[in-house]
């Protein structure tokens, strides 16, 4: 009698079991995938913003955020997590540092002017070393069959400016225009088109007689074939990297010392050599500078692209 | 069953369906965050709300069954989300997937999935695999029931029954089956095989059964003829002895001529019933199958010598000629039952004189063949051929069956029980051949059977057993003695010499009574005298009495002599001259040894059979006296017949002896002990102490050590073996009636010097 059961409820069972075995929780969260969430790790914010594709930005910082936060870990012997807050625009990426959305930030001279001046807490890390110097060049430019052979030449010729915050691309440039009495109203026109690449891709065009670029973006033009050249350079403070004042002291000394210790081809994905100590007074001038330029379009109309 | 198992499998793929349901909501949540940041990645990274916002509506409008899309930072800041109209919350499946880019992680896309929309399906399918799996299972399980049911179940029941038929609670044998399956055919015709088997040995365990039971019946009825033959036989051959007893003391006594006639008719009347009964008695043993066939070494051709000594008279009387013709060897020793043998050729033979009224009646024995092997066997025909009366085939036919003869009229003039015949028939078939017969009346009879016997690897001279006209004697070799005959003829002379020179003696022979006693008084010694009758010069007879006399000495005076004669009728004369024994003509070799074992006066019991042929019946010389020796001799007769007892007393006092009376073996005990006797003489059967015990007790010293060796002599109405005779510790058995000249050898071998009693 027994036996007679014994099998359909033994089966009985065994597929209960495995029914109910492992039903998928219908109720539960999944996560399929998580990043170093270390809920016992200090989370600090790396902030940039989109001077090209945030994707773009992310891909740039990304490898020296990780090593940074490989490298702070280890100095400070527990786990770090650095995570990337990408500003849509020089604005975005200037209040996030000056408002403490990012704990640190790699700006533009400008930009930490701007920031400095909306939070004179903040704190410059380090500044980014291009051949083992301070300062690397900011070009203008011109069709490579352009007659402009100097400064002069451009009064009454257009100009292509790069974005009204950037440091190359307006304050300098414009600083050094106003320095050979050329002002807005000396221009044909001009325009500010924000990335430098597009500086160049216009002046390549003709679109404008003349731009001012970095020459990164410049080398990357001409690497491209685009018929541009050099009408004259001049000398631009590297980027700083900066701390809002809420980043905790240890992490921040940390910071540095991983910055200034970076080795070369680790630092190469920045397109620098490394870190070099720093202060404000590495940046006086261009403040300075920035002041001047603001004269340089008194009553000029801007066309901001 | 089936419900249960479907119950379970329902549950099984009900359950597996929602894991995989999770599995796939993981999957599409993944592929959603996919979507999301291969077409929003920009804006997630760079945190564009209006465009994510633009994304996760779009991503709602595609109807995926997603009820809440939710777009968070790192830090858990709402970039995006939409709500689907009509969400409730607790019925979705819930996923969390982070947004990682370049090993950084950006935010988490938040995604509700609407469970029905996403069970349905699954549902559905469910329910449709469920219905498909029941309806097979119900299908396979009416299939694997019909299945089961007729190529199992049936099968089974069918072979139950027949395990029922083979354990035998059915009678009805249900005949082989055949099965689908090879095994179950097997296993159906093993069932049949062995229930037939069953049924054959119960069978055959009640016919045993019956058997056994018949046997039994069988064998108690036979036990209770046995003991009623063996009654009656007693009952009646005690009282009938004393008849002829009686009637034979007043023969002898002296009486008229017409009381001497009345005598002869009551010795004849007695004579005949006692031949009827022992007919009877045979048979009646024959057919309760109680007949026990001795194996004893014996002479074929004595036994038909023998025969011829009994009939041969009878035959002379009637004048018919009587012969034996033999074609093998006289010493030709066989084992067999000389006595029933005897008894068969008896019967025939005395048939054939009887009614043969003239010619010959021939009795012959004819050896067929000689196997020689591990033992040798021969095989004889016996032939009674005569010239009488004849019969018809109707006779022939029945003549077998017992009380037939061939008419009334032939019984009234012939006489005869018509049992004789019937009796050998079965005689014969007990020894292990078939009598038969051809006849033709007026012409006569042939009544032949042929025998197997083993031949006796004992020599004659080894075998101390000899057969004599129905005597059985235990004799010493008596070989190497100087014996003398006295026999005019050569034929007999050749014949005598033949029998003792193969007996080891020497023989010297003498022509006459003359010469017979000058070599007696030659001094030449001589332990036995065989002395023929009819002589020239002086015969026997003559010589006898002289050598008696002592005139040929006083050894010679005392020599055992036994007289020759073919004349049966002198016999009493020769005794009465002093002869110790008397040889019937032909002269056989049993009778020969019979006569030198007497006279080397051996200490062996002496088994006498009965001799059923009335005529044969020898009964001493009623006056005689062989000597002083037996005067005085007490002799103890024990019997509870009072008539025995008196005749018993009155022949023994004839003999000289005297007698004491005791009623059974206590008395006769008591009587010992009081007074010395010589020998006893005891019935065996008895009220109280019956004669065995009796014996018994003497030889164990009840009676006195004195009488522990004292011959004793057992009386019994019934046939015992030379066995039952030496388990009775007798010294001889005496067959009832009392036939009186062995009861007077007997008595005359008794030792000389009485018991003593112990003061």
């Amino acid at each position: 009698m027994i036996s007679k059961f014994l099998l359909p409820s033994f089966s009985f069972l065994l597929l209960f079991l495995f029914g109910c075995a492992d039903s998928g929780s219908p109720n539960g969260t999944e996560t399929s995938e998580s990043v170093g969430s270390n809920p016992n790790s200090d989370v600090i914010v790396f902030g940039a913003y989109t001077a090209d594709k945030a994707s773009d930005v992310v891909e740039e910082f990304a490898p020296t955020i990780n090593w940074l936060e490989s490298e702070v870990s280890a100095i400070l012997g527990r786990p770090i997590e650095i995570r990337m807050k990408i500003a849509n625009s020089y604005l975005a990426g200037i209040s996030d540092i000056a408002i403490g959305k990012a704990h640190f930030s790699r700006l533009g001279p400008a930009s930490y002017i701007h920031a400095a001046d909306e939070n004179p807490g903040l704190e410059i890390l380090a500044m980014e070393s291009k051949k083992g110097e301070r300062t690397f060049k900011g070009l203008i430019v011109v069709h490579k069959d352009s007659s402009i052979k100097n400064l002069a030449d451009l009064r009454g010729k257009s100009f292509a400016f790069g974005s009204p915050l950037s440091t190359i691309g307006r304050y300098l440039v414009q600083d050094l225009l106003i320095s050979n009495d050329i002002y807005s109203s000396d221009l044909s026109n001009f325009a500010y088109l924000g990335r430098h690449d597009s500086v160049g891709m216009a002046v390549a065009a003709e679109a404008f007689d003349a731009g001012a670029l970095k020459s990164s973006s410049f080398k990357a033009l001409i690497k491209e074939g685009y018929p541009v050249k050099q009408l004259l350079s001049f000398d631009n403070v590297t980027k700083p990297w900066v701390a809002h004042p809420n980043l905790d002291p240890e992490i921040f000394s940390a910071i540095r010392q991983a910055m200034l210790n970076i080795r070369p081809e680790q630092a190469k994905v920045l397109d620098i050599d490394g870190f070099l100590e720093s202060g404000p007074e590495y940046y006086d001038n261009i403040g300075e500078a920035m002041k001047r330029a603001k004269h340089f379009d008194d009553t000029a109309k801007i066309t901001s692209q | 069953m089936g419900i249960l198992l479907c119950i379970g499998i329902s549950i099984f793929v009900y359950q597996r369906d929602l894991r995989k349901i999770s599995k796939r909501v993981e999957v599409l949540s993944q592929n959603q965050t996919d979507l999301i940041k291969h077409l929003s990645i920009e804006s997630i990274l760079a945190e564009d709300r209006p465009a994510l916002q633009t994304t996760v509506e779009g991503l709602a409008s595609l109807n995926l069954g997603i009820d809440k899309v939710v777009i968070t930072n790192f830090n858990d800041e709402v970039l995006a989300s939409w709500t689907a109209e009509n969400f409730q919350r607790g019925d979705h499946y819930k996923t969390q997937t982070p947004i990682n880019y370049l090993g950084q992680h950006f935010g988490e896309i938040y995604l509700e999935w609407n469970r029905k929309a996403l069970v349905a399906p699954m549902k559905a399918r469910t329910a449709e695999i469920v219905r498909v799996i029941v309806t097979s299972i119900f299908g396979i399980g009416i299939c694997l029931v019909l299945f089961v049911e007729i190529f199992f179940v049936r099968p089974l029941a069918l072979l139950e029954k027949k395990v029922e038929n083979v354990f035998g609670k059915s009678d009805i044998e249900i005949p082989p089956h055949q099965f689908c399956s090879r095994e179950l055919t097997h296993l159906d015709e093993s069932l049949v095989a062995a229930g037939r088997a069953i049924r054959e040995r119960e069978r055959r365990e009640a016919q045993l059964r019956e058997e056994k039971a018949r046997t039994k019946a069988a064998e108690a009825a036979a036990a209770a003829r046995a003991e009623f033959l063996s009654l009656m036989s007693h009952e009646i051959r005690t009282p009938l002895g004393a008849i002829l007893g009686f009637a034979d003391l007043l023969d002898s006594s002296e009486i008229s001529g017409d009381e001497r006639e009345f005598v002869g008719h009551i010795r004849e009347s007695g004579s005949f019933l006692l031949q009827i009964l022992n007919d009877i008695l045979d048979l009646s043993k024959i057919e309760a199958d109680g007949i026990q066939l001795e194996k004893v070494p014996f002479l074929p051709a004595s036994v038909l010598q023998n025969v011829a000594l009994m009939l041969q008279d009878q035959a002379k009387s009637k004048d018919i000629s009587f012969e034996v013709l033999t074609d093998f060897e006289e010493d030709l020793l066989v084992e067999g039952d000389p006595l029933r043998l005897k008894q068969v050729i008896l019967n025939l033979a005395g048939n054939g004189v009887k009614f043969t009224d003239h010619g010959n009646v021939v009795v012959s024995g004819e050896l067929l063949s000689r196997k020689q092997g591990r033992s040798d066997e021969v095989a004889i025909k016996f032939s009674v051929k005569d010239s009488g009366i004849g019969m018809s085939p109707e006779c022939v036919e029945q003549i077998f069956e017992p009380f037939s003869q061939a008419d009334a009229s032939i019984t009234r003039k012939y006489g005869g029980t018509g049992l004789g015949v019937s009796i050998s028939h079965r005689l014969v078939s007990l020894m292990g051949g078939h009598l038969e017969v051809e006849s033709e009346e007026e012409v006569g009879s042939d009544f032949h059977f042929v025998l197997q016997f083993p031949v006796s690897e004992r020599s004659v001279l080894e075998v101390n057993t000899t057969e004599s006209g129905g005597e059985v004697q235990l004799i010493h070799e008596s070989q190497g003695r100087r014996i003398l005959v006295a026999e005019d003829d050569p034929s007999n002379q050749s014949m005598v010499k033949k029998v003792l020179t193969r007996m080891g003696h020497e023989v010297v022979f003498a022509d006459n009574g003359r010469d017979c006693m000058e070599l007696l008084k030659s001094n030449r010694a001589f332990d036995v005298l065989f002395l023929d009758l009819r002589m020239p010069e002086i015969d026997g007879l003559e010589a006898l009495r002289r050598i008696r006399d002592g005139e040929c000495g006083v050894e010679a005076s005392t020599m055992p002599i036994s007289m020759m004669s073919a004349d049966v009728l002198s016999q009493d004369e020769a005794r009465e001259s002093g002869a110790d024994d008397f040889i019937v003509k032909p002269i056989g070799f049993d009778k020969v040894q019979q006569f030198l074992g007497c006279s080397s006066q051996s200490n062996s019991p002496r088994v006498l059979l009965p001799d059923t042929s009335a005529d044969n019946r020898h009964w001493p010389n009623n006056n005689s006296s062989n000597g002083s020796k037996e005067q005085g001799k007490w002799v103890m007769i024990v019997d509870d017949n009072p008539a025995v007892r008196q005749m018993i007393e009155k022949f023994l006092a004839r003999w000289g002896y005297r007698t004491g009376i005791a009623v059974d073996g206590e008395d006769c005990l008591q009587q010992l002990a009081n007074h010395p006797y010589d020998a006893v003489i005891s019935d065996l059967r008895m009220p109280g102490m019956d004669g065995v015990t009796l014996i018994n007790k003497i030889r164990e010293g009840d009676a006195g050590d004195d009488y522990r060796e004292v011959s004793v002599a057992l009386m019994t109405a019934e046939q015992m073996t030379d066995k039952e005779a030496q388990d009775a510790q007798a010294d001889v058995y005496i067959p009832k009636p009392i036939p009186m000249d062995r009861l007077k050898d007997f008595l005359q071998s008794m030792p000389s010097d009485p018991v003593s009693l112990a003061s």
